[in-house]
């Protein structure tokens, strides 16, 4: 097996360009493998040919009532999921839990807990 | 130059720096927008190319092509400083570059650190201008933060031989105290009602002139105008009579007025205050020394034909640069300025008379409260020179009570000569008189005094009139009855 193998598959979902970036650098630097996703419909795509997808997390921002759908497969399909939004608002941490959420985070993300989370989620995981 | 400073590029500002910068020290500049800073951070680092020094401009607020352009208008040789820029380009708004992911102190905090860490590496610049510093306070999570940054990057630059020169932009909501306390020295800038005025309010290790020193931004850069300080100034020189060449009035003045002193014409209007002036400085010009008459009320060629009119060659006189006749638009200087314009004829043009005409015109035609204080400081600065001062004050009333002056400034001249109308046998006539002579005696009596095509005419002693003052002279009468 290889190193890239051994290395958790985090997806990223996420509207801005920018922010899909500077998450997947940030997440690239602690050495997870990254399937970063733009759009729905690439991440439908990702789905369904990729099966080894660890954790994914999604923002919310931008996104139509749509992205409840996708989240509702990621519980499906057993994947844990974050649900990141700039909003603390109750009916997004509401919907978030209902859709099968671990939970919301609030935007900006502080990128040492976000890190050290992330790394928890993951040795849970295992 | 002190050998031990460093030259901000602009003379006014060095010597209200008592020579220049202390190398290897950071230096806050501050001011509201459109105020110099960074015309101010340009000559700086010009004056460093100039040297053969590596300059760098860190920009982070204006784009380098702008500040290039703008600088390259004020004649500014940009080509010569290294520009480093870290603002951002137009694609963060085209390209959707904005996010909130995380925060920009987390984000950009790193890159932009690394790429200065390179560029000041690689150059080794001895000055660095830093525009402005307070655009790193969003690279900071909070205040502590951004202090500690700040001093860790300053002591960065100057560990790597740099002096440094940083702008902030502050308003009342976002103050810039931190940068203050953390800077070796801070260098205020002001904008009030169209006048510029420069502030040192701190300078580790060195004096400074205090005080608000005007400035103006001009094509060619920035122009500081230190604030006169005459006790920094003294020449030696012969305390002698100078004569005006006029054998009368010397005599009434017991041989002239002495250089290195004040003294006021004063009298109404028409009577031939300037003419008498402008006699002390024909006789000054036979003598070879040079004069400088600031023509407050009158452009330079009245005040030519006026002396001609009475065989007074100025024409002559400015060819052989023995006279200047500057004539001052109104509002046109600061007081500072002024003083400026008036040590640089005697500095470095050697005049050895100045005359003001007049001191109503110098409180109307200058900028800026409180002239007599600066009118007091120039002349000050002027007497510890040795140059004679010439004042030509305008008393309202034709005849009548006599006063001095009308504008509370008697107490500036070591001289007061005062000139009447006198009204004798139905003829409007003048006198002339000496009202106060700190350094020597002088005649009591007046004088009748007449200004004609051939030049100034002084009569003998009024010794047989009395209520001249008043200007209705009545004949005495020396027998007893």
């Amino acid at each position: 097996m290889t190193d890239e193998a051994l290395r958790p598959l985090i997806l990223a979902v996420d509207r801005n360009r920018r922010n899909l970036e500077l998450l997947t650098q940030v997440l690239a630097r602690q050495g997870y493998q990254v399937l970063s996703k733009i759009s729905l419909e690439e991440v439908e795509e990702a789905m369904n040919t990729t099966t080894t997808i660890k954790l994914a997390l999604v923002d919310i921002s931008g996104f139509d009532a749509r992205i409840w759908k996708l989240c509702q497969r990621l519980r499906e399909q057993g994947i844990p999921f974050l649900v990141i939004s700039p909003q603390h608002q109750a009916a997004v941490q509401q919907a978030s839990v209902t859709h099968g959420a671990l939970g919301l985070l609030g935007k900006p993300l502080i990128m040492r807990e976000f890190l050290q989370l992330i790394q928890n989620l993951l040795k849970g995981s295992e | 130059m002190q050998h031990d400073r460093l030259s901000t590029g602009v003379p006014g500002l060095d010597e209200i720096l008592y020579g220049g910068l202390i190398p290897q020290q950071a230096y806050l500049v501050r001011g509201g927008p459109g105020v110099g800073k960074t015309t101010l951070g340009l000559e700086f680092l010009s004056a460093g190319v100039a040297q053969g020094e590596n300059s760098l401009f860190i920009v982070l607020g204006e784009a380098e092509s702008q500040v290039r352009t703008n600088g390259n208008r004020l004649g500014f040789n940009t080509e010569a400083i290294t520009f480093l820029d870290l603002s951002p380009s137009s694609d963060f708004f085209t390209e959707v570059e904005t996010y909130d992911i995380f925060s920009p102190a987390e984000v950009e905090r790193e890159p932009t650190t690394q790429k200065i860490v390179e560029q000041v590496k690689q150059l080794q610049p001895k000055r660095v201008f830093i525009d402005a510093m307070t655009q790193f306070r969003y690279l900071a999570t909070d205040v502590f933060q951004f202090r500690k940054q700040v001093l860790s990057f300053l002591r960065f630059l100057l560990e790597q031989g740099a002096t440094v020169l940083f702008a902030s932009e502050s308003s009342p909501t976002m103050p810039d105290d931190d940068l203050q306390f953390m800077s070796d020295g801070v260098i205020e800038l002001q904008q009030t009602n169209g006048t510029r005025c420069l502030m040192v309010v701190k300078f580790r290790g060195s004096g400074f002139r205090a005080g608000a020193h005007t400035f103006r931004l001009l094509a060619t850069g920035m122009e500081v105008f230190p604030r006169l300080q005459p006790e920094a100034y003294e020449r030696d020189f012969k305390m002698e009579a100078i004569p005006s060449g006029v054998p009368e009035l010397d005599a009434l003045l017991n041989g002239g007025i002495e250089r290195g002193t004040v003294t006021i014409f004063t009298g109404p209007t028409g009577v031939g205050k300037t003419t008498i002036g402008v006699q002390f400085i024909k006789a000054a010009a036979e003598r070879g020394e040079r004069s400088v008459l600031y023509a407050f009320e009158e452009q330079v060629s009245m005040v030519l034909h006026r002396a001609e009119a009475i065989s007074i060659p100025v024409r002559g006189m400015v060819q052989r640069e023995t006279l200047s006749i500057v004539a001052v638009e109104p509002l046109q200087f600061s007081p500072d300025e002024f003083a400026n314009l008036v040590r640089q004829e005697v500095e470095q043009k050697q005049a050895r008379i100045v005359m003001l005409d007049s001191i109503a015109g110098y409180r109307l035609s200058v900028r800026g409260a409180d002239l007599v204080s600066h009118l007091h400081a120039l002349c000050k600065y002027l007497q510890n020179v040795g140059v004679t001062v010439i004042l030509i004050n305008e008393t309202e009333g034709i005849t009548g009570d006599f006063r001095a002056t009308e504008i509370g400034i008697s107490y500036l001249a070591d001289n007061i000569v005062f000139l009447r109308y006198l009204e004798m046998q139905g003829e409007m006539r003048k006198a002339i008189g000496v009202l106060k002579k700190r350094l020597s005696n002088f005649e009591r009596t007046l004088r009748e005094l007449d200004i004609t095509s051939d030049g100034i005419q002084v009569g003998q002693p009024l010794s047989q009139l009395r209520g001249i003052l008043r200007g209705e002279p009545e004949q005495v009468n020396n027998q007893c009855d």
